[in-house]
């Protein structure tokens, strides 16, 4: 059997995008490990997509994973990590802007897992646009 | 006696243009993880490769080294874990910091 072609070689722009990728899986499957739950609310395989989102001047990033089910063009989002609350440490802010997207998150898809993290960042950012103006 | 399916099998693009990917078997009973294998692969003539594994099959965590055939060239234990997370938090240390090795020595 012949030995096939190598694979090509990446360049340092696609490798950092790699690295970033890597960590992002890391972050995830921590929370997995931590919640089992979160495995419970992803299909058996689906494809992933994660965005790390800060808002309302939050030093740690929620942390938002888009998934695909297997044969299907539409992704759904799950907020798969808020670093705050899952140290027992609830910030209410924080909190607060997770209660605004549940809605959107249970019922909502789209056609690119880009599609999502901007409708979900833009509820997020009004949310707390409010939060800052009611005091 | 074989491994049973995953209860979970995820994929995760971490290129532009869909060459590198990793995949995740995860296996859960009573409503925790027991289980997992982390794969890095490439693209090698129009198909998805494995090129690195790491895996809890067999009692214990360890680091598949595969060649272009398939086959597995190393085999080595990740270390002594006290827990799955340990396990995996060393699984992706050496993933994050290797991976391009693995890849242009594939």
């Amino acid at each position: 059997m012949t030995d096939p072609m190598p694979p090509p070689p990446i360049d340092d722009a696609q490798a950092a995008l790699i690295d970033r990728r890597l960590d992002q899986f890391g972050s995830f499957m921590q929370s997995v490990l931590r919640s089992p739950e979160i495995a419970e609310e992803i299909p058996d395989g689906a494809t992933l997509a994660f965005h790390d989102l800060w808002i309302g001047g939050d030093p740690e990033p929620l942390r938002l994973t888009a998934y695909r089910v297997a044969g299907t063009a539409h992704w759904s989002v799950l907020v798969t990590d808020a670093p705050r609350i899952s140290r027992g440490f609830p910030n209410w802010s924080q909190h607060s802007l997770l209660w605004a997207v549940r809605p959107l998150i249970a019922q909502a898809t789209w056609e690119s897992p880009d599609e999502a993290f901007a409708a979900i960042e833009a509820v997020l950012q009004r949310a707390d646009e409010a939060h800052l103006l009611a005091g | 006696m074989p491994r049973r399916v995953p209860d979970k099998a995820w994929e995760l693009q971490l290129d532009d243009s869909g060459q590198e990917w990793v995949r995740v078997h995860l296996w859960i009973s009573g409503g925790q993880v027991t289980d997992f294998m982390v794969q890095y692969e490439t693209t090698l003539a129009g198909k998805l490769a494995p090129v690195v594994r790491y895996d809890t099959a067999h009692g214990y965590a360890h680091r598949d080294v595969l060649d272009r055939q398939g086959r597995t060239i190393s085999k080595t234990p990740l270390g002594q874990h006290t827990s799955l997370n340990d396990a995996f938090q060393d699984a992706m240390q050496d993933v994050r910091r290797h991976w391009r090795y693995y890849q242009q020595h594939y």
